[in-house]
């Protein structure tokens, strides 16, 4: 029987980090990125409840999970579990990026056309053997390596991850889909992906979380790095479905430029213990996003949205609204930190949070935070903390469905908002029978899994 | 029992948190008729339209209500209407996010399954659909919304009607439809109740005012005071009604509610 490894606080994932410093090899520039985020983690260790940010939300469950980092991306993985035609896609044709325990594999991915108009569409550990310029500019700079201690012990691993690199004027002209499958037992990786949109750019990126239906308990850390120039347009879908033993910390960083858009919807379905951190940085004047989001939690799931949206220049925009559906002994937590600089005037900023509360154990922590420095600002909050209507219940009753049907489609109806807002083609019906259909989650893996880890 | 008889309502007691709002009600409908149930506000009409279609928080103290001989009283509200049973809304709810269609759609194919009968395609839904929404004059537009979400008050009667059009209850028990309806609206849902109207079908008009009586004529009219049914008559008692108003009823002695 195996002993489990006791771990002292300070030295958490020190064997794996060691490991990195031998396996991984690098162009000068990132091995002093990894140090420095090794060492930003080295100095704290994982947030704790101590700390405000971080009050409702322990990572106890990381820290004692055990997880162990499954080697850079020349490590070599067993793919054989991991069927190709049973993973979640977009439409036909789209381009789907796709990583096993934090490596691409080239095998299950598609590329399209677009990777040769002087777009970049690829992995890290492939941008790296030819090292474009742009790649040291942007990669770490956004989420900083001393950013955060997830931060840095998500950069101490920098070796692979998805990236988009669109130089001005360019769009894709499909979804790009980046999938992270969960597969091995026990596995930490460090996901990152990597967006510098040129001016007049425009893409549409789908982020997706799953695990493989043989995967046990694992851990995901994820860094998302944004820059929007002049005029960029993106749309970020992001979709949080691990399995019940899951674990995802994820830090999404986004720089705005002048008249830029950014479109964010995140969807968190799944997952034992969830934190999404969303920062937005509206850098310049013009600049404009849209944060969606919806978690939907059952069983004894954890999940934790925190989304800070600096307007830091004149003239912007930021919209966001984030609901959640919470039953059983879930427990949900959104903290909504708005921050308005004293030269941001003509800001307009809008935060919602409403939540649905299911069943008597479940729970739901929401805190809006706005900091005003500007006095010609229109700045509005609420969030709401409710139970199922049962007026609307009796209404549906009354016209022949049984109180199950009903309250799906209550439900349904709360969530539709969010996930009919995607407007990625058939990504919205399939989130909506993965949530509420008859039909099965669709299982990334085929039926005789026989994973084989060391 | 009598065969004929659709629903029979008898010494039926019931109230709210306690207090008795219903004290005593016997009413029998039979296929093919309509009863109109007058009365002034706070007499318990529309307590009577929730306890017959199964509204939770409502408390039956006496009595029983059979439909079609089955125990109503007995049944969760989804089995009341799959049986048969229609509550046109007062207020009808918004539901935001529900599709209108899709709503409708669910529900005919639950009360299909529940009656055993096959459940119908995309195709043959859309045919009745349409052909209801014709019938109700509903502008089509309306049934790709949120149901009855951001609709006009008479959109959301309408609706209602359209329901019940599509569902094609035994009963409809139609709790104020008329209220809060300009007159061209009113014109309109009053058209599509008529319609409706069969010989072997029922309708309860729950009404505060007499004027929806001018566009369907009712074969029974009662008047509910004090949650007692004190009168019963032809639709000639709604127009005494309205002339007189409900004062001069209160002394008058309790007479017989059978709708024979």
């Amino acid at each position: 029987m195996k002993s489990s490894q006791t771990v002292a606080p300070g030295d958490l994932f020190g064997a794996d980090l060691a490991r990195a410093h031998d396996e991984l090899s690098a162009p000068s520039w990132l091995t002093a990125l990894r140090r420095a985020g090794e060492a930003r983690f080295r100095a704290s260790g994982l947030p704790t409840t101590a700390q405000e940010e971080w009050r409702y939300t322990s990572l106890a469950a990381i820290a004692k999970g055990g997880f162990r980092w499954s080697g850079g991306t020349g490590a070599g993985r067993d793919l054989s579990s991991v069927a190709a035609s049973a993973l979640p896609a977009l439409e036909a044709g789209s381009m789907r990026l796709v990583f096993v325990d934090g490596a691409y594999a080239a095998d299950l991915s598609t590329l399209g056309p677009e990777s040769g108009a002087g777009v970049w569409v690829g992995s890290l550990a492939a941008a790296l053997a030819e090292s474009p310029p742009w790649l040291e500019q942007h990669l770490g700079r956004y989420a900083a390596p001393d950013h955060s201690a997830l931060v840095g012990l998500n950069t101490a691993f920098a070796d692979d991850g998805a990236l988009l690199h669109l130089p001005p004027g360019t769009r894709l002209s499909g979804p790009l889909h980046i999938l992270f499958v969960a597969a091995g037992a026990c596995v930490a990786a460090h996901p990152r992906v990597l967006i510098c949109a040129g001016e007049r750019s425009a893409a549409t990126v789908v982020e997706e979380y799953r695990s493989a239906a043989g995967a046990s308990t694992h851990y995901n850390n994820a860094v998302v790095e944004m820059s929007l120039g002049t005029a960029a347009e993106i749309t970020h879908v992001r979709l949080v479905a691990e399995n019940e033993g899951g674990c995802h910390t994820a830090m999404v960083q986004v720089r705005q430029g002048a008249d830029s858009r950014y479109n964010c919807h995140q969807v968190t379905t799944g997952g034992a213990l969830v934190r999404v951190d969303t920062r937005v940085e509206l850098a310049a004047p013009g600049a404009e996003c849209v944060l969606r989001g919806l978690y939907a939690l059952r069983g004894t799931m954890h999940a934790d949205h925190h989304t800070f949206v600096d307007h830091a220049s004149p003239e912007c925009h930021s919209d966001e609204r984030f609901k959640g559906v919470v039953d059983d002994a879930a427990h949900a937590v959104f903290n909504g930190r708005v921050l308005v600089r004293p030269d941001a005037q003509q800001t307009v900023a809008t935060q919602q949070n409403p939540n649905v509360l299911l069943s008597p154990d479940a729970c739901v922590d929401t805190k809006p935070e706005l900091e005003i420095y500007a006095d010609d600002v229109k700045c509005e909050h609420g969030a709401t903390i409710g139970q199922m209507d049962p007026l609307a219940l009796f209404y549906l009753q009354s016209r022949g469905l049984d109180q199950a049907a009903a309250r799906t489609m209550l439900i349904r109806g709360f969530a539709a908002e969010i996930i009919d807002g995607i407007g990625v083609p058939g990504l919205g019906q399939r989130l909506h029978d993965e949530l509420f259909g008859s039909a099965p989650q669709p299982s990334v893996v085929a039926a005789s899994s026989g994973m084989e880890r060391s | 029992m009598n065969a004929d008889i659709m629903l029979k309502i008898s010494g039926l007691r019931a109230g709210i948190n306690g207090e008795e709002i219903l004290r005593g009600i016997d009413l029998e409908v039979r296929a093919g008729e309509v009863h109109a149930i007058m009365g002034p506000n706070g007499s318990g009409k529309s307590t009577l339209a929730h306890i017959l279609s199964g509204r939770p928080g409502y408390e039956v103290m006496a009595g029983e209500v059979l439909f079609q001989g089955k125990d109503l009283l007995a049944l969760e509200p989804e089995e009341r209407a799959c049986e048969g049973i229609f509550l046109g809304f007062q207020y009808p709810v918004e539901i935001p996010g529900v599709n209108n269609n899709y709503f409708l759609k669910a529900a005919l194919n639950a009360i299909r399954k529940y009656r055993g009968e096959e459940e119908l395609d995309a195709f043959d839904l859309l045919k009745i659909m349409k052909e209801k929404a014709a019938l109700v004059e509903l502008d089509p537009s309306l049934l790709n919304r949120a149901v009855n979400e951001g609709f006009s008050g008479g959109e959301k009667k309408r609706n209602e009607i359209f329901q019940m059009a599509v569902l094609d209850p035994k009963l409809a028990i139609l709790d104020e439809t008329d209220s809060g309806l300009d007159i061209d609206a009113l014109r309109i849902v009053a058209e599509g109740i008529n319609r409706l109207r069969r010989s072997d079908n029922a309708m309860i008009l729950i009404t505060h005012y007499q004027r929806l009586l001018d566009y369907i004529q009712p074969d029974y009219v009662h008047v509910l005071s004090g949650g007692r049914i004190i009168k019963s008559g032809d639709s000639s008692l709604a127009l005494a009604l309205e002339e007189q108003g409900y004062a001069w009823l209160d002394t008058a002695p309790g007479s017989s509610a059978k709708g024979s």
